[in-house]
């Protein structure tokens, strides 16, 4: 996944109904969200913050586990709100 | 394309790459450049998802691989006996898919399971263990496993797709590439195809023909 096309920015107008735009270039692994603006992130981006292989974040969007949005010709894109739903402990 | 003998040529290249202009082939190679991580990514984890649709056919082997050392899976509410692993499906980086059994009241249950990594944010918040399918029949739940991941896989190809797309229209705008987008798409699919619908009754059938009929050890 490390040459998946990343457009500079990306318009999430579904998402946040006002053109804000998001980043969606690559950030370092971490074991918690970094403190951004980002709406949402790639698949592979999502990956590396969960800290699984990206197959498995494939499979919790087809597990409904994760709820992607699809924005620019169908691209998957996983909120910031979906993985912060995830990673929050009960 | 026909042979200079005249017979009909076949399975060199897809038919359909052969008629593309050089705005297709740029396009192509362009476009390929850029999900080539993917698309191996994609040969792996369907390769290695074969292999269980191979060994599920004869449970024989995959029980045979536990025989190395006995290794358990605490349960995640603790309450009921660990997973006892019989054999290792897949190996992912970070994540091992698993299948196990344990004793239950009512026989023996099996599970297939993703393991992540300990250390990851996934597994400090849920626990590293994620129970993917369960059953009492080990056959039944790996074909269930193994539908599941065929839909996964379908998922990885769509996006891929979509991927393909944004690139071709970035770079090539205005462009009909079209055919450049169905020739990956085709390509994708056809390494993420599992045959998990062939009944293990029409596999063997297909294997004896294959062997004249006889048996081969």
């Amino acid at each position: 996944m490390g040459t998946t096309y990343q457009p500079a920015r990306i318009t999430l107008p579904a998402m946040s109904g006002n053109n804000e735009a998001v980043n969606t270039s690559p950030q370092a692994p971490g074991t918690t969200l970094p403190d951004s603006e980002r709406l949402a992130y790639s698949v592979e981006e999502a990956a590396q913050l969960l800290g699984v292989h990206y197959f498995s974040v494939y499979r919790m969007i087809q597990r409904g586990k994760l709820r992607p949005c699809r924005v620019l010709r169908g691209k998957l894109l996983v909120p910031r709100s979906e993985l912060l739903k995830l990673l929050k402990t009960e | 394309m026909i042979k200079r003998n005249g017979q009909t040529r076949q399975g060199v290249a897809a038919p359909s790459l052969k008629r593309m202009s050089d705005a297709e082939n740029t396009a192509y190679f362009d476009a390929f450049g850029v999900i080539k991580g993917d698309y191996q990514a994609l040969c792996l984890i369907g390769d290695k998802l074969r292999e269980v649709e191979a060994s599920a056919r004869g449970l024989g082997s995959l029980d045979s691989q536990a025989q190395g050392g006995y290794v358990e899976l605490p349960d995640a509410a603790g309450d009921r006996s660990p997973w006892e692993v019989c054999a290792s499906l897949m190996r992912l980086n970070n994540n091992e898919v698993f299948l196990c059994k344990r004793v239950c009241e009512h026989g023996l249950e099996y599970a297939v399971i993703d393991q992540a990594s300990a250390a990851s944010a996934y597994a400090k918040a849920r626990g590293p263990l994620d129970v993917l399918r369960t059953g009492d029949n080990p056959r039944q739940v790996l074909r269930d496993y193994l539908r599941s991941e065929s839909e996964t896989l379908q998922l990885m190809v769509n996006d891929i797709t979509a991927n393909v797309r944004l690139v071709i229209a970035e770079r090539f705008p205005k462009q009909d590439l079209r055919r450049v987008v169905n020739e990956i798409t085709r390509m994708c699919k056809k390494v993420a195809r599992l045959g998990f619908s062939e009944s293990p009754t029409d596999a063997t059938t297909h294997a004896q023909k294959r062997n004249g009929g006889v048996h081969v050890c």
